[in-house]
């Protein structure tokens, strides 16, 4: 059990070498906990993205967008130590919420969160070992910096780890 | 959006706040003939919330809330949003059905039902009065329902167009006959031209 928990806002990305911390963000519904770890040096990083595309829109330099948010996550993890060999990544959320009679692609956006990851990933060479995503049901995570576990849990589903 | 939002003239605020306490008082009628009970709702009141603030709306984060939730269609582009924290809908449909409060956990297909109904209801009458104030055609979508953690809903149903605010309007209001107070909450997202076209349209009439 971390003794310290960050806690990562919509939007948001923080890298951490504490080893008695966990990262956490709660409520992901369609957006995606990108969660990078180099287990040699120790060190975490998660992004809460939002959605796919920047666009040029993204003003702040925080992680709503997965084009330019992973990136800066990536940076940030070599800024703290970590070997680009060495990072594997674990991702979770992009769920659809809702769903209506014919469908809308309005209602699709965890999915292309997750598919604009994945490309992101492949684009900095970064090796994607887990991933607990789409379905219907929101997901809080938890990201351990000692193990490089993540926790997933959701509401009346048993907490899982990938 | 974010920026129009939070640069609401003290004008296009109390135009706002006059469409939403005819449609609330619309909406109480048609409760109250449905349940045959006296329901009130009260005056709804206009917030705007920085996007960092939006996991504590509701009592927040991961606690489990229902939601009902129409896109709109016509000529506006976005969503409703009525969002009913902890056992706040099960209450509402309990209300409804003039059934005992009973401690079910698990929403029956009869108060999935009666809470699209009711949300189809609350939407229905504010759209048609922002309608008359506008001149704007604006349908709902059938509803769609949805029982899960407050920020997971709030989040997919405000990034559904793909777009980020930095703020996010949104509306509190309270059902309540004359021994229950149901907390609910009322939330618009739309993209900046229809915003625009919306407050716009108010202030040239």
């Amino acid at each position: 059990m971390a003794e310290s928990l960050i806690n990562i806002g919509i939007g948001d990305f923080e890298v951490s070498r504490n080893r008695s911390t966990a990262i956490i963000t709660r409520g992901l519904g369609s957006c995606v906990a990108v969660c990078l770890y180099d287990k040699v040096a120790k060190v975490a990083g998660m992004a809460h993205i939002m959605l796919p595309v920047d666009n040029g829109r993204d003003e702040l330099l925080n992680a709503r967008f997965a084009d330019t948010g992973v990136p800066r996550l990536f940076e940030a993890m070599i800024k703290n130590g970590a070997e680009p060999g060495r990072i594997t990544v674990k991702i979770a959320g992009g769920a659809r919420m809702f769903k209506m009679p014919g469908g809308s692609s309005l209602l699709e956006i965890g999915e292309r969160n997750v598919e604009a990851i994945t490309a992101v990933l492949s684009e900095l060479k970064l090796k994607l070992v887990a991933a607990d995503t789409g379905k219907d049901y929101g997901r809080t995570v938890e990201f351990s910096v000692a193990s490089g576990e993540l926790m997933v849990k959701a509401i009346g589903r048993s907490v899982t780890v990938i | 959006m974010s920026k129009m939002i939070g640069s609401l003239t003290p004008k296009q605020k109390e135009l706002l706040e006059r469409i939403l306490k005819l449609s609330a008082d619309s909406s109480a009628v048609a409760l109250s003939e449905m349940t045959d009970k006296a329901i009130f709702l009260k005056s709804p009141e206009i917030d705007v919330v920085p996007l960092g603030d939006v996991p504590a709306i509701a009592g927040g984060n991961d606690n489990p809330a229902v939601s009902v939730c129409l896109l709109l269609l016509g000529e506006a582009r976005g969503s409703i949003l009525l969002l009913f924290p902890g056992r706040s809908a099960f209450k509402l449909a309990d209300l409804v059905l003039q059934e005992d409060s009973g401690d079910t956990e698990e929403l029956s297909e009869m108060a999935v039902s009666v809470l699209g109904e009711v949300g189809n209801l609350v939407s229905a009458y504010f759209l048609s009065t922002l309608s008359d104030y506008t001149g704007l055609s604006i349908q709902p979508s059938a509803p769609m329902i949805v029982h899960d953690m407050v920020e997971a809903i709030v989040s997919s149903a405000m990034l559904i167009l793909e777009e980020a605010p930095d703020e996010i309007l949104y509306i509190e209001t309270n059902i309540a006959d004359e021994s229950n107070t149901i907390q609910g909450y009322m939330m618009l997202f739309t993209d900046e031209a229809t915003l625009h076209s919306i407050l716009h349209s108010i202030e040239a009439r």
